[in-house]
C-alpha cells in the first residue's frame, strides 16, 4: 500500500458486516487501505486483539457493530465492546497514543451510506496522524 | 493447527465473471497466496458457485487431500451453504471451510486495481489464519420433550393451549386463581363488534376442559423450574381446593348453609360471596371451591354435601411435570387507583374502574346489567369516564395502556343504550384507534351516541354536601375549566403486568423495566425471549387488546411447533467451551452470557450447549483465555490479525 | 567439615522492602546461613562493586529490583557470569515492579525531572557535579527477565512468606546437591479467585455495581470485592500470597503478577472488568452512564500494569513510536 495508513475494521456479521455487503451490492467507493475482519459479535472483540492490530503496523482500528440499545443479535455485546474500546482508549492517551485511533462506530445493516461515510472520515483522520510505528 | 501433520489448506479464488476479476488481478492474488505456508493448492475460477467450480472444488479436497478449505468469492451470506455442502460432500467437514468476501468487501467497493488487489491478498491471508485453526464439529443434538408449559390461563394462555394441542402437543396450563378464563370473563361485551365476552370465551374454556391433550392446573402457581429448552423440569404448587371437582355437582348447598361472606373478587368487589364458593356459573374446572383463607372450618358445608366432595383437611401439593417449551400467558391486573390520590378511587364508593364498571354492564353481575350507584343503588344519570388514568403520566406508568380509548367508547355506547336520557362524558389526552374498525366506532360513539368528549385532564374527583361527584376538569379545546356533577365516575386505569419477578428470573426471562417480558426483538423475534425454548404472549408481553392477544398466542404456539415438532433439536456447534485446566472459576463468564449458558460446576464454568448462541463474548471476557469460542478462539483472532498485517511493518 | 555455599545479593533499582522480606524468613534464614555465605549484600555486609567482580563461583545470585540504568545492568550481567543459578527476586525483577512504571517518560525527562529538583548550595540549580559518572537511565526499567535468563523467578512485592519459604526450599535442596530440571517460577499457575475465600460457594453471578474506591464503600469482607464495585486484580494474578491483601480486607493489586499463560494481564482485566461493569444495567445506563462509571478508573496504568508495565503491549508500541528502540 506504499506509505499509506494501514486500518483493520473489526466488523460486527449481523450489522456493520451486512452494511459493508450493501455498499458492496450498491457499489459505494471507499478507500481501499481499511481490511475488514468479519467477527460474530463486536462484544467477541478483545483489547488484546486491538492491540495486536496496532503492534502488527495498523496505524488506527474501526469497531462496527450494531446500535445500542436493542440491536445486537446477541443482546448486549455491542455495550461489551463500547466499555472494551472507552477504557482502551484511556489506556492508550496514558501510553501517549493518540487514543482517535481506535474507533467505535453503530451501523446497521441498512446504513451502507454511514459506513462508507464513517470509514472515508476515519481514513482521513488517521492519515492526518501518520503512522503509528515508524 | 489441531493435527500433528503439515496442514493442507485450498484456496479457491472465483472470477465471479468481472465482478472481481475486473478490478483484482486475479494472478497476481493466485501467485502471493500459493506462497502461504501451508497453502497446497490454489485455483481460479471463473465461476466458482457453478456446478464446474463446485466440483472443482470438491475434487481438489479428494485428489490433493486437502484438510481445509479457504474460497475467496462473493459475501458468506449469499453462498456459505453452497460451498459448504460442497466440502461435506467430499468428505471434509463443513466446518473446516470459510467464505470471504473479495467482492462486496473489495472489487465493488474499490477502483485502484493494485490497492484492490492488495487487499484481496490480505483478506485472503486473514481467512487462511482462521481456517487453520478451525475443527471439525458436528451438529448438537437434543432430544425434546413434546409438551409444553402455558403459565396462565386466560385468553392467551386458552389460545395457544388449544392451537397446541390440536396439533397434538400436549399442554400444561397452570392458573393461579380457581378457574381459567382470566381477564375476558369478566367482561361483559368486547369492542368493536361488541360481541358477548362470555359468548365467545366458553366454548373455548370448554374445549379446553374435555381436550385430551390438555391438563389443566387451577389455584397452582410454578415455583420452581430447571434444564433447558426441550428439557426442563417444572415444579407445580398446588394450593388445596379442598373441593373434589370430579364430586362435585354444582347444586349448591354447601354455599347457602355457609356463614361467611366477603367480597367477590369476580365481581371485583361490587358483591360478596360465601366462603364456598363457585367463581361464575361457567368457571373451569365446573366446581366449587374453598376460600381457605376465610374459611372457618365450621363444616357446615361438608354435612350438606349430597356426594361427599369436601375435604377440609386438604393440603397442598407439589407436583412436577416435564416439558420442552414454556409460554408465559400471565396477563394483567389494574393499576391500583389508590394511587390516583385527586380521583378519590377508594375513598368514595361511586368512583370506580373500568373492570368493575364490566361487571356492572354484565347481565351476570352484580347488579344485573343495571348502571347503578354503588353507594345507594340509585339510577345514574350522569356518567364520567377518565381515560389515561395512570398510564401516560410519568408519576405513574409512563407507557400507553392501548386499549382504553376503545373500552371507553365501549362502555359509554353502551351506557347510552341502556340510559338514553343519561349524559356521558368522556375526559381524554388523544383517541387511540388504530384497529380494524376501531376509528369508526369512535366516531359513532361520539356523532350517534352523543358521548361528550372533553380533550382535557381531570384534576380532581371530590364528593358534593348531596354525594354527588364533582368532577373537576379543563377543556383544552376551548380553554375554559370544566366542571361536571356526576353519579359514577369510571377511571380507565392502566394494565400492569402481574409476573413475579423471582419467577421470571427462575426461567432466565428478562423484564422490562416496567415488568412486562423483554422479548428477544419486537421485529425479528417478537414473542421469542432471550432464554431458548421460552414464549411470551398477551399483555404479559405488553397491553393490548383481545384481538392482538389471540393473534399473539397463535404466534407463539407456532414457535413452539417449530421447537417441538422435530424428535431432535439441531444445533449449530460453534458455541463456547471451557478448557477446564485453564478456568479459575472466576465467575466472570458467567456473569456477562446474555443467554445464561454458563453455569459454575464445582467451581469450574461449563457452558450449556443447548442454550449457547456463540457470541463469543465470554471468551473477550475471561482473563485466563479458559472459554472459547469454537473455530473463533482468540488464538485465531490473533492470527487472523497477524496474517492480514503481514509485512505492513 | 563442607564449605559453605556461597550467595551473593544484589541490587537493580530496589526500595529496600526485599530486603526486608529476605530478612522476615526468620529461622528459615538461619537455616539457610548454615549452608550459605552471603558474599555480597550491600544493606547487611560492607562491600562496593569491586568485591563483587572479585568473588568467583558464586552458587546462588539473587538479584532484587528493577534493571533501570547501566550499572544495574551491568551488575546483572556479572552476576549471571559468576553465577551458577540466577534468583529474579521480587516483582521488580520478574516483571519490573513499581519502578517499571517510570518507563512512561523518556530518560530525558526523568533526568530533566530530577534535575529540577535537586537544591545545592555549592553549585548552579540544576547543574550536577562533573566529577561524577552517573550510570545512564536506559530506555525503561526492564525487568531482570528481559536481560537475562534467571534459573529461579520469586515474584511478589515484595514474595511472601509462602513464596520465600518456597525458595529457602529450594536453597537448601541445592546446599545438598540437588539440581532443578528447567526454570523454577514459584507461586502457582492458577489465579487467586480458584480458591479465594471471599469466592461464594453457590452464586454463579457477579454484578459489579459500579466502581468504586476503597475509601468510598464499607467493604464487607465475607463478597467478592468485584460484587462491590473494588477492582481486584484477583481474576489474573497468580496465586501465591496466600490472599495476604484480601483476607485483609484490601483488594488484590496484582503484585505478584499473572499466571504465565497470559502474556499481557492489563490487557485482559481491561476486557473483564469493562465487560462486567453494570452488566445488569446497560440498557439503563447506556453508553453515557456506563462511559460516566468508567471515568472513575482515573488512573487505568495505576490499576492494571501496577508492577507489570514493563512487560505490556502497548509499552512497545508506545516506545516505537517514540522513537527509541529496546
Amino acid at each position: 500500500m506504499g506509505g499509506k495508513s494501514v486500518i483493520i475494521a473489526f466488523l460486527c456479521r449481523w450489522c456493520a458486516g451486512a452494511a459493508a455487503d450493501l455498499a458492496g451490492v450498491s457499489r459505494l467507493h471507499y478507500p481501499a487501505n481499511v481490511i475488514p475482519v468479519i467477527v460474530p459479535c463486536t462484544g467477541r472483540v478483545t483489547p488484546r486483539a486491538i492491540v495486536e492490530a496496532f503492534l502488527n503496523g495498523a496505524d488506527g482500528v474501526f469497531v462496527g457493530g450494531c446500535h445500542t440499545p436493542s440491536d445486537c443479535h446477541y443482546m448486549s455485546g455491542n455495550f461489551k465492546a463500547f466499555k472494551r474500546v472507552y477504557l482502551l482508549k484511556k489506556l492508550l492517551k496514558q501510553y501517549g497514543i493518540e487514543s482517535e485511533r481506535l474507533r467505535i462506530e453503530w451501523i446497521s445493516a441498512t446504513e451502507s451510506q454511514k459506513l462508507v461515510r464513517v470509514l472515508e472520515d476515519f481514513v482521513k483522520e488517521i492519515e492526518g496522524l501518520g503512522k503509528l510505528l515508524r | 493447527m489441531d493435527t500433528e501433520k503439515s496442514p493442507r489448506i485450498g484456496v479457491f479464488i472465483c472470477h465471479c465473471g468481472r465482478n472481481i476479476a475486473g478490478t483484482v488481478d486475479i494472478e497476481k492474488v493466485v501467485e502471493e497466496v500459493s506462497k502461504i505456508p501451508g497453502v497446497v493448492y490454489v485455483k481460479d475460477y471463473v465461476y466458482m458457485c457453478s456446478d464446474v467450480g463446485q466440483k472443482l472444488i470438491a475434487d481438489a479436497i479428494r485428489e490433493q487431500g486437502l484438510d481445509a478449505v479457504v474460497v475467496a468469492a462473493c459475501t458468506p451470506s449469499l453462498h456459505y451453504e453452497t460451498f459448504a455442502r460442497v466440502v461435506e460432500s467430499a468428505g471434509l467437514n463443513r466446518y473446516k471451510y470459510e467464505l470471504v468476501s473479495i467482492r462486496e468487501h473489495c472489487s465493488w467497493v474499490h477502483l485502484n486495481r493494485e490497492e484492490a488487489t492488495w487487499k484481496a491478498v490480505r483478506i485472503i491471508y486473514g481467512a487462511v489464519a482462521k481456517v487453520s485453526g478451525n475443527k471439525a464439529y458436528d451438529p448438537i443434538k437434543a432430544s425434546v420433550v413434546r409438551r409444553c408449559l402455558i403459565i396462565g390461563g386466560g385468553i392467551a394462555g386458552i389460545t395457544a393451549a388449544l392451537d397446541l394441542a390440536n396439533a397434538g402437543v400436549e399442554v400444561v396450563i397452570v392458573e393461579k386463581s380457581p378457574t381459567i378464563g382470566g381477564k375476558m370473563a369478566l367482561l361483559s361485551e368486547t369492542f368493536p363488534t361488541l360481541d358477548c365476552a362470555q359468548c365467545i370465551l366458553t366454548p373455548k374454556m370448554a374445549e379446553v376442559a374435555r381436550h385430551p391433550h390438555i391438563k389443566i392446573y387451577t389455584l397452582a402457581e410454578v415455583v420452581d423450574i430447571e434444564g433447558y429448552v426441550g428439557n426442563f423440569k417444572v415444579k407445580i404448587l398446588k394450593h388445596p381446593r379442598k373441593v373434589d371437582p370430579s364430586l362435585c355437582r354444582l347444586c349448591g348447598f354447601c354455599e347457602r348453609v355457609c356463614p361467611v361472606e366477603v367480597l367477590n373478587e369476580f365481581d371485583r368487589g361490587l358483591s360478596t360471596r360465601k366462603a364456598v364458593y363457585i367463581p361464575f356459573p361457567q368457571a373451569i374446572p365446573a366446581s366449587y371451591v374453598v376460600d381457605v383463607e376465610n374459611c372457618t372450618r365450621c363444616g357446615r358445608c361438608v354435612k350438606v354435601c349430597p356426594t361427599n366432595a369436601i375435604n377440609l383437611d386438604e393440603r397442598e401439593e407439589v407436583v412436577e411435570e416435564d416439558v420442552g417449551a414454556v409460554i408465559i400467558a400471565t396477563g394483567y391486573e389494574l393499576y391500583p387507583g389508590e394511587k390516583l390520590r385527586e380521583y378519590g378511587y377508594g375513598l368514595y364508593k361511586d368512583v370506580i374502574d373500568s373492570l368493575q364498571f364490566e361487571r356492572m354492564l354484565s347481565a351476570s353481575g352484580p347488579t344485573r346489567g343495571e348502571i347503578v350507584r354503588p353507594s345507594n343503588g340509585e339510577p345514574v344519570k350522569t356518567i364520567v369516564f377518565i381515560q389515561c388514568a395512570g398510564s401516560r403520566d410519568d408519576n405513574h406508568l409512563k407507557y400507553c395502556s392501548k386499549i382504553c380509548c376503545m373500552y371507553t367508547a365501549k362502555h359509554a355506547m353502551l351506557f347510552k343504550e341502556r340510559v338514553p336520557d343519561g349524559e356521558a362524558y368522556v375526559f381524554y389526552i388523544d383517541i387511540r384507534a388504530a384497529g380494524k374498525g376501531y376509528e369508526e366506532f369512535i366516531k359513532r360513539v361520539q356523532e350517534e351516541f352523543m358521548v361528550n368528549y372533553i380533550r382535557g385532564r381531570v384534576s380532581r374527583v371530590y364528593q358534593d354536601v348531596d354525594g354527588k361527584l364533582v368532577v373537576s376538569g379543563v377543556d383544552t379545546l376551548s380553554g375554559k375549566k370544566i366542571t361536571v356533577k356526576a353519579d359514577l365516575v369510571v377511571l380507565a386505569l392502566g394494565m400492569v403486568p402481574v409476573l413475579d419477578p423471582k419467577l421470571a428470573s427462575k426461567l432466565n426471562t428478562p423484564l422490562d423495566e416496567y415488568g412486562f417480558v423483554q422479548e428477544v426483538h419486537p421485529k425479528l423475534r417478537p414473542v421469542e425471549v432471550a432464554s431458548s425454548g421460552i414464549f411470551v404472549c398477551g399483555v404479559a408481553h405488553s397491553p393490548k387488546d383481545i384481538s392482538e392477544t389471540v393473534t399473539q398466542a397463535s404466534a407463539t404456539a407456532a414457535k413452539v411447533l417449530e421447537l417441538l415438532g422435530k424428535e431432535y433439536i439441531v444445533r449449530e456447534p460453534l458455541i463456547a467451551e471451557v478448557d477446564e485446566d485453564r478456568c479459575n472459576g472466576c465467575r466472570i463468564c458467567a456473569s456477562i452470557c446474555p443467554y445464561g449458558a454458563i453455569e459454575m460446576v464445582e467451581g469450574k464454568a461449563r457452558v450449556n450447549e443447548l442454550l449457547c448462541e456463540g457470541c463469543g463474548v465470554c471468551e473477550a471476557s475471561c482473563p485466563v483465555d479458559a472459554i472459547r469460542l469454537r473455530n473463533y478462539t482468540e488464538n485465531q483472532l490473533l492470527n487472523t490479525v497477524r496474517a492480514v498485517l503481514r509485512g505492513v511493518v | 567439615m563442607l564449605s559453605k555455599l556461597k550467595m551473593a545479593i544484589v541490587y537493580g533499582a530496589i526500595c529496600g522492602g526485599c530486603d526486608v522480606s529476605i530478612v522476615n524468613m526468620g529461622e528459615k534464614l538461619a537455616d539457610i546461613l548454615d549452608k550459605y555465605d552471603i558474599v555480597y549484600w550491600s544493606v547487611a555486609v560492607d562491600g562496593k562493586l569491586d568485591l563483587l567482580k572479585s568473588i568467583e563461583g558464586i552458587d546462588v545470585g539473587v538479584f532484587m529490583g528493577g534493571v533501570r540504568t547501566s550499572a544495574h545492568l551491568e551488575i546483572a550481567k556479572l552476576l549471571r557470569e559468576k553465577s551458577r543459578l540466577v534468583v529474579a527476586y521480587g516483582s521488580c525483577a520478574v516483571y519490573g515492579g513499581i519502578p517499571g512504571l517510570a518507563s512512561l517518560y523518556k530518560p530525558e525527562e526523568i533526568a530533566s525531572i530530577v534535575k529540577s529538583t535537586i537544591s545545592t548550595v555549592s553549585r548552579e540549580e540544576g547543574s550536577l557535579p562533573k566529577e561524577l559518572e552517573l550510570p545512564k537511565l536506559l530506555d525503561i526499567c526492564h525487568p531482570l527477565v528481559d536481560v537475562l535468563d534467571p534459573d529461579i523467578l520469586a515474584p511478589g512485592c515484595p514474595p511472601s512468606d509462602k513464596i520465600c519459604d518456597g525458595l529457602a526450599d529450594i536453597l537448601l535442596k541445592y546446599s545438598s546437591g540437588w539440581r532443578p530440571e528447567g526454570k523454577i517460577f514459584l507461586g502457582e499457575e492458577n489465579t487467586l479467585c480458584s480458591n479465594c475465600p471471599r469466592k461464594p460457594e453457590d452464586l454463579s453471578k457477579i454484578i459489579m455495581p459500579g466502581i468504586y474506591r476503597i475509601h468510598e464503600v464499607k467493604i464487607r469482607e465475607d463478597k467478592c470485592f468485584l460484587e462491590q464495585g473494588i477492582l481486584c486484580m484477583g481474576p489474573v494474578t497468580r496465586i501465591g500470597c496466600d490472599h495476604q491483601c484480601i483476607r485483609n480486607n484490601m483488594p488484590c493489586i496484582g503484585c505478584m503478577g499473572p499466571v504465565s499463560s497470559v502474556d499481557d494481564s492489563g490487557l485482559e482485566m481491561v476486557s473483564s472488568i469493562a465487560s462486567l461493569l453494570h452488566v445488569d444495567r446497560e440498557r439503563e445506563l447506556l453508553e453515557k452512564g456506563l462511559a460516566k462509571e468508567l471515568d472513575k478508573i482515573v488512573d487505568p496504568i495505576a490499576s492494571f500494569y501496577r508492577y507489570t508495565l514493563p512487560r505490556s503491549l502497548l509499552l512497545k508500541i508506545a516506545l516505537k513510536k517514540r522513537g527509541g528502540g529496546e
